[in-house]
């Protein structure tokens, strides 16, 4: 404006939403404790179209039925991409970098976001499987898997 | 059913740091300028009013009541389309279609420097129990999706430092580029992969910016402008929400495009220019697979030899595009209106293209999101 000379002031501010306890939803939480208590990754499955997807939700995106089973799936996946993450959500470098993936399970829709260890030059294109943590230590999140390896 | 013209469009800012002014001034300001080019008063002359905000952007919350004093919408009806801005002109759109306004006014606008921690806003609209746990820089799902992407066509980290060098000197004739450039293309090469396989030139930064159109319906456009700049259609589109289920896909943007042509009865050969989302380098050449204007086995070909350029046949990006203007968050689409507007009034001065009398524009709103936004606008010649 023009009776200004110099910058404005800025006034601190924070938005009060640090905090959330996310309801997971009924499907996913069958999802969930399928990791913890199984130590596998199973899939949604609608009856009206067939298809079997990931993540899981209590309906089909495809369509639009509910969907309330899950079902037992090849634990190989398929690496769709990859990259070196050096930076974390708040763009601060880290101290010890990892390899973020998307991984594709056989004849599921979707897949997942997460990491992959034990792995020198990952590859799109490369089979691997989810290494769970000990099963006393899992709490029923994805966290559970501690990376995909290398098979 | 009326048709609809653009009228008048403004804007202040697309400065990396706009210091001098409140989001409230900044958007008083572009309001002025809008309103003067087409000789209204927002008190007396609009009939209703659209404002693209999205709380945690602005950093206040229900947002949307604070978008009526500057804009001159007090004791009117305003309301707020939490989305792409491009998402919100086809709201004011329907607003004067449907016969219930003669002339809207849309506002968007990016305060992006008041943002300290601009990618942990990203982080949060990431699904919090298959996405956030990984706590990494958002920009990492666009690492993904480009050397998905990359593999795919056999594009390579010197292909995209084309569309770099391209974006960000088309730029350099745009008062509103900020980040345009001279491109080296040693220093492009050399660059660190931080968003492996992307460097920081291959994303675009982000920039303050306020934009304000005015819509008019035929009659009144008629009256109002000896220039007015028409609507030929719109559309929109959203695919899943998470991108782990959808994986690297621009369906939506194809649909809403394809649902453009089919209404409007165009093709991608009857466009002069495409003003498109360019954020991160290897999403223009998405985009323009997705739009049509070329295709998986052509698009490698057509980037090297330099076709969407502005000597080109299928010109992408004169304005410089993100890459050159940087991010205005939500405001991007209204930003590529404005400029088109110049083009198609022939008021773009230096950046003035020889035969601009048609554009195409689409918007993204960026990830982790699928939602697209396109929209083509012509000066009736
Ligand atoms: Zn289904």
């Amino acid at each position: 404006m023009e009776n200004r000379t110099s910058r404005l002031l800025r006034y601190p501010g924070d938005m009060e939403a640090e905090s959330y306890l996310y309801t997971v939803g009924p499907l996913a939480e069958q999802f969930l404790l399928s990791i913890k208590n199984e130590g596998k990754i199973k899939a949604a499955y609608c009856k009206n179209c067939g298809r079997l997807f990931l993540p899981v939700r209590s309906f089909c995106t495809f369509c639009g039925k509910e969907v309330n089973e899950l079902r037992e799936i090849d634990q190989e996946g398929v690496v769709e991409s990859f990259s070196k993450v050096k930076l974390d959500s708040f763009g601060k470098e880290l101290k010890e970098p990892f390899y973020l993936a998307y991984i594709k399970f056989r004849n599921v829709e979707g897949g997942l976001l997460h990491k992959l260890g034990e792995v020198k030059e990952p590859k799109i294109g490369m089979k691997v499987k989810p290494v769970f943590k000990e099963s006393k230590e899992r709490i029923g999140s994805l966290e559970d898997i501690l990376y995909f390896r290398p098979i | 059913m009326s048709e609809v013209a653009i009228i008048g469009a403004g804007y202040y800012g697309f400065k990396p740091i706009t210091d001098e002014v409140s989001f409230r001034e900044g958007t008083f300001l572009a309001a002025m300028r809008a309103y003067e080019q087409c000789n209204i008063d927002p008190r007396k002359d609009v009939d209703s009013f659209i404002a693209c905000e999205e709380d945690f952007n602005v950093g206040i919350a229900i947002s949307n009541e604070f978008a009526v004093d500057q804009l001159g919408g007090v004791l009117k009806p305003v309301s707020t389309v939490t989305s792409e801005s491009l998402i919100g002109l086809a709201s004011g759109y329907m607003l004067i279609k449907s016969g219930l306004c003669d002339i809207v006014v849309v506002e968007a606008h990016s305060k992006a420097s008041n943002l300290v921690s601009p990618e942990k806003i990203l982080e949060f609209a990431m699904d919090p129990v298959y996405e956030r746990f990984l706590n990494f820089h958002p920009n990492y799902l666009a690492s993904l999706e480009a050397r998905n992407y990359m593999e795919k066509r056999g594009i390579s980290n010197d292909d995209l430092a084309l569309i770099i060098k391209k974006n960000k000197e088309n730029g350099l004739l745009n008062p509103r580029a900020s980040y345009s450039i001279t491109v080296d293309l040693e220093a492009v090469k050399k660059s660190e992969k931080i968003f492996d396989p992307l460097s920081e030139y291959d994303i675009a930064q982000y920039t303050d910016a306020f934009v304000v159109v005015v819509l008019a319906s035929k009659e009144k456009a008629e009256k109002l402008s000896n220039k007015p700049v028409w609507i030929e259609g719109l559309y929109w589109c959203s695919e899943s929400s998470l991108t782990p289920l959808r994986g690297f896909s621009t369906n939506a943007l194809e649909l809403a495009a394809q649902k453009v042509y089919d209404r409007t009865n165009l093709n991608p050969k009857y466009i002069d220019f495409f003003e498109i989302d360019d954020r991160f380098s290897y999403r223009e050449l998405m985009h323009i697979e997705a739009l049509k204007v070329s295709n998986k086995d052509t698009i490698k070909k057509d980037l090297r030899e330099g076709r969407f350029s502005k000597e080109g046949d299928r010109i992408v990006n004169a304005s410089g595009g993100y890459l050159a203007t940087g991010v205005p968050l939500d405001a991007g689409g209204l930003a590529r209106v404005y400029e088109a507007f110049l083009q198609l009034r022939n008021e773009a001065g230096q950046m003035q293209l020889k035969n601009a009398n048609r554009c195409l524009i689409a918007s993204w709103r960026g990830i982790p999101t699928s939602t697209y936004a396109v929209c083509a606008l012509s000066n009736g010649a």
